[in-house]
C-alpha cells in the first residue's frame, strides 16, 4: 500500500504544489491520476518514486519511507516516465546490466511483451524509434513485476494496435498484491483498465473513488435520454448542441463513467460533486 | 541512513562500467595517438645515442593523467546532466552510497589504472620498435622516481575529488563551474593569507613558537616547521577527503 501523509512540496516558496495532502493507494489496482496541466501529477510521480523528497510529511510504500531513497523501497517501484532517454546498448546488454536488481523480473514475460509490441530484441535501444523506445521501456517496466508501477503518459507515442496491446497486457496483470498508477490526460486512452481514478488539483486531492461505486451513485450522458430532474443534476456541460451531465443515479441507471464529463465536474466544483457522492454513498449503506 | 551491499555494488560498477568504458577508452586512446606524435617527432629531431625519451614521457604521462583525471571526473555520473537518463539513474534500486562509490572507483583508481597501463603498453612498443630498427639509439625509459610521482599522484586525487564534486554539484557545464570555483577560491584564501601576511610582517616565528623580535623575516625555512609539515598533510589529504565526502552528500540530495 502506497501512504501519503501531509505531503507538503514546493518548488518555490511562495506558491505550494501539495499543501497537506493526504491519499492511499491499495493493491489490487489499476489507479487512473488525473489533473490540469501543472496540478502536479508528475511531480506527485516523482515524489513516490523518491526522485524528489517531501518538504513536510511522508510518503510510504508497505511502510518504507521514501525519503532516504533506499535500496528496499526503489526495488519496489518502476517509474515510467513521460520522457525517457537511454544509453547507446542493445536490449540485451541493458537487460543484463538493469534486470539483476530487480528480484521479480521474467525475461519470459519481457520477451513476450516485446514480442507483443514488436520490438526486435537484439536492436541498439537509442536507435528505436521514440514510439519502440517507450514500448521497450513499457515491456521492461511490467515484466520487473515491482509492487508498484508508475506510468507517466504511457500512451503518449504509442500507435493504434499498441496502446490496445497495452491495456491488454495491462490488465492481465493485476493481482491483489500490485499497484498501478497511470498519469495520463488521454483519459479515452484507460478509462476501460483503470478501476480507480484519483483528480488532484490546486495541491489537493479533489476526488477519489472506486469506478464501480462512481457507476453506482452517479450518471453520465444525455439529460434527454436520462431524463434526471434539475434538482439532481451536478454539473452540465454543453456538448455539440446537447447537455450532458453528471447527476445523482436516482433511477439506478447503469451509464459507464464518462471520466472527461467527471473530470471537468471535479474542476468546476469539487465541494459539491464530493457531497453529493458522498450523501449518495452512505444512503446507500443505510439502505443496504 | 548509510547502506551497502557488495552484490549490489558489483552490478552498480558493472553497470557504469559498460555504460562508460568507449568513451573513456576512445578519449584515452586520442590522447595517447597525440602523445606518440610529439614522441615520435622528439625521436626524429634527437641526437643518436642519447637518451631522450625517458623524462620526456613522464612529462607526457603526468599531462596526460592530470587532464584527462580532470575530464573524466568531471564527467562522472554522466546520467545526471539530463533529467531523462537521471530518472533512469535515480531509480536504480541501489543505495546512493552504491552508486558514489562505483563513479569514485571508476574515475579515481579505475581511469588512472587504465590510462597508465595503455600509457606504458604504447610507449614501450614505440620504443622498443624504434631500437629495433636504429641500435644506435639507446631509448631508457624507466627513470622512476617515488617521490615525485607519490607527490604528483597525490594531487591527481585532489584534482579528481574535486571534479567529482562538481559532477555531483553541477549538471551544466561542471568543469567549467569546478574551475571558476575553485579558482575564486583560491583566489579568496590566498587574499586572505596576504592580509594575514600584512599584519604579521613585523613578526617572526622559531621551532617553539617563540617570538624573535627585531626583525621582519621569517629565519627558518618553511618545510622544517612542524605546523607547516601538518598543514601540508591535511591540505593534501583533508581537502580530497573532504571532496568526497561533500561529493557524496551531494548526490544524496540530488532531485530531479
Amino acid at each position: 500500500m502506497i501512504e501519503i501523509k501531509n505531503l507538503e512540496f514546493a518548488y518555490t516558496k511562495n506558491k505550494k504544489l501539495f499543501e497537506n495532502l493526504t491519499m492511499k493507494f491499495n493493491p489490487g489496482s489499476i489507479y487512473g491520476l488525473l489533473g490540469k496541466n501543472g496540478s502536479g501529477k508528475t511531480t506527485l510521480m516523482k515524489l513516490i518514486s523518491g526522485l524528489r523528497y517531501p518538504q513536510a510529511g511522508s510518503i510510504l510504500i508497505d511502510s518504507v519511507d521514501s525519503s532516504g531513497r533506499l535500496p528496499a523501497y526503489l526495488s519496489k517501484i518502476f517509474l515510467i516516465p513521460e520522457e525517457f532517454d537511454f544509453p547507446s546498448i542493445s536490449i540485451d546488454s541493458y537487460i543484463r546490466l538493469y534486470s539483476p536488481f530487480y528480484q521479480n523480473f521474467q525475461d519470459t514475460q519481457f520477451e513476450y511483451y516485446l514480442t507483443e509490441f514488436e520490438v526486435a530484441r537484439h536492436s541498439i535501444i537509442t536507435k528505436l524509434s521514440l514510439g519502440q523506445k517507450k514500448k521497450f521501456l513499457l515491456a521492461f517496466g511490467l515484466a520487473c513485476n515491482t509492487a508498484v508501477l508508475l506510468m507517466d503518459e504511457p500512451t503518449n507515442g504509442l500507435d493504434i494496435p499498441s496502446k490496445v496491446q497495452f491495456r491488454k497486457i495491462l490488465a492481465s496483470l493485476v493481482d491483489d498484491k500490485r499497484i498501478f498508477i497511470i498519469s495520463t490526460h488521454q483519459v479515452k486512452d484507460i478509462e476501460d483498465i483503470i478501476d480507480n481514478i484519483s483528480i488532484i488539483n490546486q495541491g489537493k486531492l479533489r476526488f477519489s473513488a472506486n469506478l464501480k461505486d462512481i457507476s453506482e451513485t452517479l450518471v453520465f450522458g444525455d439529460n434527454e435520454e436520462l431524463g434526471i430532474d434539475e434538482s439532481d443534476i451536478i454539473y452540465k456541460e454543453l456538448q455539440l448542441g446537447t447537455y450532458r451531465i453528471v447527476g445523482k443515479n436516482v433511477f439506478s441507471q447503469n451509464t459507464y463513467p464518462d471520466l472527461e464529463l467527471l473530470f471537468n465536474a471535479v474542476i468546476n466544483d469539487s465541494e459539491k460533486i464530493n457531497n453529493t457522492f458522498n450523501n449518495i454513498k452512505s444512503d446507500n449503506y443505510v439502505t443496504i | 541512513m548509510l547502506q551497502f551491499n557488495f552484490k549490489r555494488f558489483g552490478l552498480v560498477i558493472q553497470k557504469d562500467f559498460t555504460e562508460n568504458i568507449r568513451i573513456v577508452l576512445n578519449t584515452i586512446l586520442i590522447f595517447l595517438f597525440v602523445e606518440l606524435i610529439f614522441l615520435l617527432l622528439e625521436i626524429i629531431n634527437s641526437t643518436p645515442g642519447i637518451i631522450i625519451l625517458s623524462k620526456s614521457m613522464w612529462i607526457y604521462y603526468y599531462i596526460g593523467l592530470f587532464i584527462l583525471g580532470v575530464v573524466f571526473a568531471g564527467f562522472s555520473f554522466p546520467a545526471l546532466r539530463k533529467t531523462e537518463k537521471a530518472v533512469n539513474y535515480l531509480i536504480l534500486p541501489s543505495s546512493i552510497l552504491e552508486k558514489y562509490l562505483s563513479f569514485w572507483l571508476l574515475s579515481s583508481f579505475g581511469f588512472l589504472f587504465l590510462y597508465t597501463i595503455m600509457f606504458f603498453i604504447l610507449n614501450y612498443a614505440v620504443v622498443y620498435i624504434f631500437n629495433l630498427f636504429n641500435p644506435d639509439y639507446i631509448q631508457s625509459y624507466l627513470y622512476f622516481d617515488p617521490d615525485i610521482y607519490f607527490n604528483l599522484i597525490l594531487i591527481y586525487f585532489n584534482l579528481n575529488a574535486l571534479y567529482l564534486l562538481g559532477a555531483a554539484t553541477y549538471r551544466k557545464v561542471p568543469h567549467f563551474k569546478t574551475t571558476l570555483i575553485a579558482i575564486s577560491s583560491i583566489l579568496g584564501i590566498g587574499i586572505i593569507i596576504l592580509i594575514s601576511l600584512y599584519f604579521l610582517k613585523n613578526y617572526a616565528f622559531s621551532y617553539n613558537g617563540n617570538k624573535i623580535s627585531g626583525g621582519g623575516t621569517i629565519v627558518l625555512p618553511a618545510e622544517n616547521i612542524f605546523p607547516v609539515i601538518i598543514l601540508k598533510y591535511l591540505v593534501m589529504y583533508g581537502l580530497m577527503i573532504t571532496f568526497w565526502i561533500a561529493g557524496y552528500l551531494k548526490l544524496k540530495e540530488k532531485e530531479i
